[in-house]
């Protein structure tokens, strides 16, 4: 330990006196910076990052563990920017449209995912009894965007049918807020909000009241119970048959 | 009295499982208490426990906290199926079963 502080201390010495630098402005410039290029390149990196994440959420692994160390604190760094300038009255510059907000209030209602749309769906078409039964149970949390109930209760956990729209929902919800942002149709994000923030309310607060973002996040749930629909139903019919060859 | 610590992430999904579990063991009459932590916190708290449960979620961290364990009490994965469905019951019988 008091060698590590050593040997920072001499770092930190030698960088003020030889370079009138230190090891954060290093940091910022040399790995931050470039990494904030990159996520602002247009969507790509980060949603390449949440499908890998999602992808490993499907078989069990917290989707945040993959993201949270990636591309979590460059997002979070612009969404605090945002906040700086906002509050400066400034405009926001396209290179900061990508923020952790777009992905906290778009892409995860519900949940990882996108589940509150799953949920939606089990309530209101779905004839198996044990879904029902999760659902309900899930259905408070996920208003909160918690949903570690129904994706290991459901299950989506292992299940195939299910994991093809809880991969591609938040790809498609980044990739067209984004777009959307970048055309002028929703402002740009300038507020950071709990990601446990109920949707509707959420991209409200996260927009600073552009009724654009919120009618937008509610055609975002009607598209997500859209998509989610088909692939419940298939779902339902593989575990009918199980349940069916099991007795 | 037996203290049971319950794991995740954020401390948000096993506090829904903690009240259910709290009341499986009040129903049963058992001596024991059940208590939710992030997992960042847990680490600090480990020497109140007589059992850790981690939920399957944070799985991969069983290996880390079975060494700060070192053989205190046991530290098991929750079943992914009974943390989804909230089976405070069959969670509730599992840890009687291994506590003794």
């Amino acid at each position: 330990m008091l060698l590590n502080l050593a040997i920072f201390a001499l770092a930190a010495a030698l960088l003020a006196v030889c370079a009138g630098t230190d090891l954060c402005t290093i940091i910022s410039t040399c790995i931050s910076n470039p990494l904030k290029n990159i996520m602002n390149a247009g969507p790509w990196a980060v949603i390449l990052i949440y499908t890998l994440a999602n992808l490993l959420f499907c078989v069990g692994i917290h989707q945040s563990t993959i993201s949270g160390a990636t591309v979590e604190p460059i997002l979070t760094m612009l969404i605090v920017d945002n906040m700086a300038t906002f509050a400066a009255g400034g405009t926001i510059q396209p290179d900061h449209y990508m923020n952790m907000q777009i992905v906290n209030s778009f892409a995860l209602i519900g949940g990882s995912g996108c589940t509150l749309m799953l949920l939606l769906d089990t309530l209101l078409f779905s004839k198996n009894k044990a879904s029902e039964t999760v659902s309900k149970m899930a259905i408070l949390p996920g208003l909160f965007n918690i949903n570690e109930p129904v994706i290991y209760g459901y299950p989506i956990v292992y299940n195939l049918p299910l994991m093809i729209p809880f991969v591609l929902l938040p790809d498609l919800f980044i990739g067209i807020t984004y777009g959307l942002t970048c055309a002028g149709i929703i402002s740009p994000c300038i507020a950071q909000v709990p990601w446990t923030m109920p949707p509707v309310i959420n991209a409200l607060l996260a927009t600073g009241f552009d009724w654009r973002a919120g009618a937008w996040q509610a055609i975002e749930l009607v598209i997500g119970m859209a998509v989610y629909l088909p692939f419940m139903k298939i779902s339902e019919k593989a575990i009918a048959k199980q349940e069916a060859l099991a007795e | 009295m037996k203290k049971i610590m319950l794991c995740c992430n954020a401390g948000m999904s096993t506090s829904l499982l903690v009240q259910k579990m709290q009341a499986e063991v009040a129903n049963r009459g058992l001596d024991i208490e059940v208590e939710a932590r992030p997992m960042n916190e847990a680490h600090d708290h480990l020497d109140e426990c007589d059992m850790l449960l981690l939920g399957p979620q944070i799985g991969y961290t069983k290996g880390d906290f079975e060494k700060e364990a070192a053989g205190r009490f046991p530290v098991e994965v929750i079943n992914m199926v009974d943390y989804g469905r909230m089976n405070a019951a069959g969670i509730i019988d599992h840890c009687v079963s291994v506590m003794g």
